[in-house]
């Protein structure tokens, strides 16, 4: 063996000056061993723990998929922003947290509101009409204050007033805020469109112009009128778009030389803001001037076998602090639950059939961990859309349902959803007023042969068009180039392929996509949508006719009778004649098969046994303050699990050193010689 | 040297320019305001919200020249989407983060501190541990020792860094549990978020720079300088070291020189799987939400930083090698 400069001067290594390789041995020695020593000792004991020391405070653990956009209650339109914005801002009515279906249960308010219908003669083009208004008056509790904050006299938070509410829903009709959630009081609070208008062309709006909907009768009253009857205006206001905001701290943080109001939440939650760092943690920390509030004593059935009426009686909230880690991909939560480190988390798609057996149980080996598994219905609905102003797809009602039949939601639910998805036979999903579990869809019986029969009615025997004997062509739209919507995508077209028709696949980018949606040029894609409130309105209004693109009626489906319907439904109380008039709306959907009805999908959640009162929600709403933990038993299973393997860190080490080995010997030669 | 540095400097202008216009024509051209609105107002926006969202981020101006009078019924040409969008990253006014609602600026300043902290460390190890390696094998030449570590490099070269990055954070952090397997903190603490981040990082590059660096030595003891030192008595280790080293400088530091502007923007990957809330994630985590303004900042950033460190190795050229002069 030699040497580039032996083999420069001829082979023989006659240069080679031994004392200095003597010297670079030595100081090659002195590394190595540092860098075994290091490794040795330090690397294990560095620990794998991603919190601080623990204190003798209790603390949440638990993580968020993305860093919420925002902690402006106006501008909080995705689930995660909703997801922190709940537990500083509390609004007029919250959704009862062990209850199921759904209930709202006053919070700010002092009670239900009282409610009339009036009517009001209005002119409509050429004659005078009578037009139904109803007025809602709310009385606000008289113990809530504002969490302590700089932006009050003080830095003591002053009492919450009606006038607040008014302002909160001003801020939703402002421009300037750019307001997700202003589509729920537009054209429903009187006056609250012209407010928007004047706002929109001068460039300002004038919070001192009033709104003849919204009207403070004293600190405590607040009376709005809304245009129409409209009874599920009570979910409005339990979401956090109307949760009250102090004007002064809106201005205090928009000043030019601060932050801005979006990250200093002052509200009258649970929790107060402790510190945000983006794309990393925000923790949040007990309010002090929170009110007291009590634990539920009554919940669904079951719910006192399973333990989560233990803590009835006991004021809110359980914990100290909260700490939400933002982890964007999925593999981290998940081996930071195994560890001990969160304390809930999905059960990730790759891991479903090491987690959940084909009885839909929670598998042994995670038992035996002290880890319970929760499975809740979530408020949602997924479908493939048709383009009902379609030429083709929309004239014919027979071609929609035989494609509704050819379509596999099984097979797709195991592909896709592990199982766990629910067959959806309407456009409700369980859990929602209305809802029919025993409704059976004709078109989705996944019947080739009856969806053969249709295709020749519908003109298209064996896919061929009747009249021009050219094969059918269908258009199929995706909104995204992953290869999930591909794979997904590729199976939807199967589907239909089987009927003979030839499908093309048109991926776009969401722009595209969105672009192609609102003007009506796309014949058929597949779309989701999550309740924004427990109310069949907000499903049922997706296949409302007025509601086309680019409002959220996708498909733009249009039916007189179903209009009427809906329109008729949207004004009633929760009585059986509302139901039955949902009943129908849902069977002229199924009739007419604008959509072919896809899949409920319910959540998982697994919970570590320390984590007590952990219940699922689809709505989002101020339940971290129901939640408790027992650190003892959390300390006692971080300890078990991770505990550092030495052992495998000498084994690197030798592995390390016989690869050297070569070297050492080639030297110790070359010394010899 | 100043003269030349203005030279590259006014040469670098029509490149500045070109992705101006290009990242304005992505994002103004091929998306309608109407779509972009949409997205920002959240799942139901009204029509006159999505107008005066438009309206209110100028997107209802003409796309190149303005022609049309204003209120006070003068004609300015230049109050355009073209012109407002040069103007802003021209001069540095960068605007509001459309998902974020804060300035890009501000959102900056919070990411580099992060971002530095995982790649400044990665590149300077990797430079500590790469070149000794190299050199060690370029010793070694045509022996089955740097056969065999030619074959491991390549292999470490053929895997992707999001192979070493998981099956690094599996083995490590979830099998041995040495690290966290995820996380940041903003004080000293931070150490213990880092290491492993730097290590794979070190070693996802290990391959490909030390076959580099290898092949730059072995370049270099062919030359006849090499002889001449060696002649005149000179150790094999000085000659490695003291000459062989310095005269393999002008590649080695075309590498890393052109990489220095580049540790401000992070490393995505890295980022995004250790969560480290740097300039890597905020690029993503603007790319998935749609936020145009940020999007386009930072190529705009990036751009220039990708001219200042060519700057920046053709003037290190000159501190190596006394040859190179500048014309």
């Amino acid at each position: 063996m030699k040497s580039i400069f032996s083999q420069l001067q001829g082979g023989k290594g006659g240069l080679v000056n031994l004392s200095s390789m003597n010297f670079v041995d030595r100081k090659v020695k002195k590394i190595l061993g540092l860098a075994v020593l290091f490794l040795m000792a330090f690397v294990p004991s560095c620990g794998n723990n991603p919190y601080p020391p623990e204190s003798n405070k209790l603390i949440g653990y638990t993580a968020l998929g993305e860093d919420p956009r925002t902690l402006d209650p106006a501008q909080s339109s995705d689930t995660t922003s909703a997801e922190i914005l709940c537990q500083f801002y509390d609004s007029l009515y919250q959704n009862a947290y062990l209850d199921r279906p759904y209930r709202v249960i006053p919070s700010l308010a002092a009670g239900y509101p009282e409610k009339r219908i009036f009517y009001e003669d209005i002119q409509e083009k050429d004659r005078r009409v009578k037009k139904a208004r109803m007025e809602y008056v709310f009385k606000l509790r008289n113990d809530i204050y504002f969490q302590d904050d700089p932006c009050f006299p003080g830095g003591k938070g002053r009492r919450v007033t009606a006038n607040d509410v008014i302002y909160s829903i001003k801020r939703l009709a402002d421009p300037a805020v750019r307001s997700t959630g202003y589509w729920l009081v537009a054209g429903k609070i009187k006056g609250i469109n012209d407010f928007f208008n004047k706002a929109a062309a001068t460039g300002k709006a004038d919070y001192s112009l009033e709104i003849e909907g919204l009207k403070a009768i004293d600190d405590r009253t607040l009376k709005i009128i809304l245009t129409e009857p409209f009874p599920a205006f009570i979910y409005v206001m339990s979401m956090p778009y109307t949760a009250p905001v102090p004007r002064e701290a809106v201005e205090y943080y928009n000043a030019p030389d601060r932050e801005g109001f979006s990250r200093h939440p002052v509200g009258t939650g649970a929790y107060r803001l402790k510190s945000w760092k983006r794309q990393h943690r925000i923790i949040m920390e007990r309010s002090p001037s929170f009110r007291k509030e009590y634990y539920p004593s009554t919940g669904a059935p079951g719910d006192r076998e399973s333990g989560l009426l233990d803590d009835a009686g006991k004021q809110l909230p359980f914990l100290d602090e909260v700490w939400y880690t933002i982890i964007s991909t999925g593999q981290p939560i998940w081996l930071l639950f195994l560890q001990g480190y969160l304390d809930a988390s999905g059960v990730p798609q790759e891991q479903f059939d090491r987690v959940v057996t084909k009885n839909m149980e929670l598998s042994n080996q995670f038992v035996k961990k002290g880890i319970s598994l929760e499975i809740a219905s979530d408020l949602d609905i997924y479908y493939l859309a048709f383009n009902m102003r379609d030429p083709i797809l929309g004239k014919n009602k027979y071609l929609r349902q035989a494609l509704s039949l050819s379509y596999d939601t099984d097979l797709y639910n195991q592909i896709f959803l592990n199982g766990r998805a629910i067959n959806a036979h309407g456009p409700l999903p369980p859990g929602v007023f209305g809802y029919d579990p025993k409704l059976k869809n004709p078109s989705k019986t996944h019947d080739l042969v009856k969806a053969k029969e249709l295709m020749a009615k519908a003109g298209y025997p064996g896919g061929m068009d009747a009249k021009t004997g050219r094969q059918l062509e269908l258009v199929y739209d995706i909104g995204s180039e992953s290869t999930r919507a591909r794979e997904v995508a590729t199976f939807d077209m199967r589907c239909f392929e089987q009927l003979g028709i030839k499908m093309k696949l048109q991926v776009n980018t969401w722009s595209q996509h969105l672009e192609r949606s609102h003007k009506g040029t796309f014949q058929m894609f597949s779309l989701g949508w999550i309740a924004d409130y427990p109310d069949p309105e907000n499903f049922l209004q997706l296949l409302y006719g007025p509601n086309a693109p680019p409002n959220p009626n996708s498909s733009a489906f249009a039916n007189p009778e179903y209009d009427r319907l809906y329109e008729k439904m949207k004004s009633m109380e929760n009585t059986p004649e509302r139901e039955a008039v949902i009943h129908r709306m849902v069977e002229i959907a199924i009739e007419e098969c604008p959509w072919i009805f896809n899949v409920h999908s319910p959540s998982y959640v697994l919970r570590h046994s320390w984590n007590k009162n952990g219940k699922s929600h689809s709505i989002s709403g101020n339940y971290r303050k129901y939640v408790r933990c027992d650190p003892e038993m959390r300390r006692a299973y971080r300890k078990a699990e991770n505990k550092p393997n030495r052992a495998a860190l000498f084994y690197a080490v030798a592995l390390l050193l016989v690869l050297s080995a070569p070297a050492i010997v080639n030297k110790y030669v070359r010394r010899r010689k | 040297m100043i003269h030349y540095i203005v030279r590259r400097l006014l040469l670098a202008v029509p490149t500045v320019l070109g992705v101006c216009l290009v990242t304005f024509l992505l994002f103004n051209v091929f998306a309608s305001p109407e779509a972009v609105a949409r997205k920002q107002l959240g799942k139901n926006p009204t029509p006159a919200q999505v107008k005066a969202w438009v309206t209110a981020h100028g997107m209802d101006k003409p796309m190149f020249f303005n022609l049309n009078p204003g209120k006070d019924g003068s004609i300015r040409p230049f109050d355009s989407r073209f012109w407002n969008h040069m103007a802003e990253l021209l001069l540095f006014r960068f605007p509001e983060s459309d998902y974020l609602h804060e300035k890009v600026i501000d959102l900056l300043k919070q990411k580099i501190v992060p971002s530095l902290t995982i790649t400044v460390p990665a590149f300077l190890l990797s430079i500590l541990v790469t070149l000794p390696i190299a050199l060690l094998i370029a010793y070694y030449r045509g022996t089955y020792i740097d056969r065999l570590a030619l074959l491991i490099c390549v292999i470490l070269m053929s895997i992707v860094i999001l192979n070493y990055i998981i099956v690094g954070q599996y083995l490590l952090a979830v099998v041995f549990k040495y690290f966290p397997i995820y996380g940041y903190d903003f004080g000293v603490g931070a150490w213990k978020f880092l290491l492993l981040p730097v290590i794979l990082a070190v070693a996802s590059g290990l391959g490909g720079g030390v076959r580099f660096y290898r092949t730059v030595m072995l370049n270099e003891v062919r030359a006849d300088y090499v002889r001449t030192a060696m002649a005149k008595g000179v150790s094999e280790e000085g000659v490695l070291f003291k000459h062989v080293l310095k005269n393999a400088m002008i590649p080695i530091l075309t590498v890393t020189v052109l990489s220095i502007p580049f540790l401000i923007t992070g490393s995505l990957l890295l980022e995004m799987y250790f969560g480290i809330p740097g300039m890597g994630n905020l690029m993503l985590n603007a790319i998935n939400s749609h936020d145009y303004p940020v999007i386009r900042t930072l190529v705009y950033i990036y751009s220039l930083l990708y001219i200042a460190g060519s700057i920046l190795t053709d003037i290190s050229y000159t501190l190596v090698d006394p040859r190179v002069v500048f014309e």
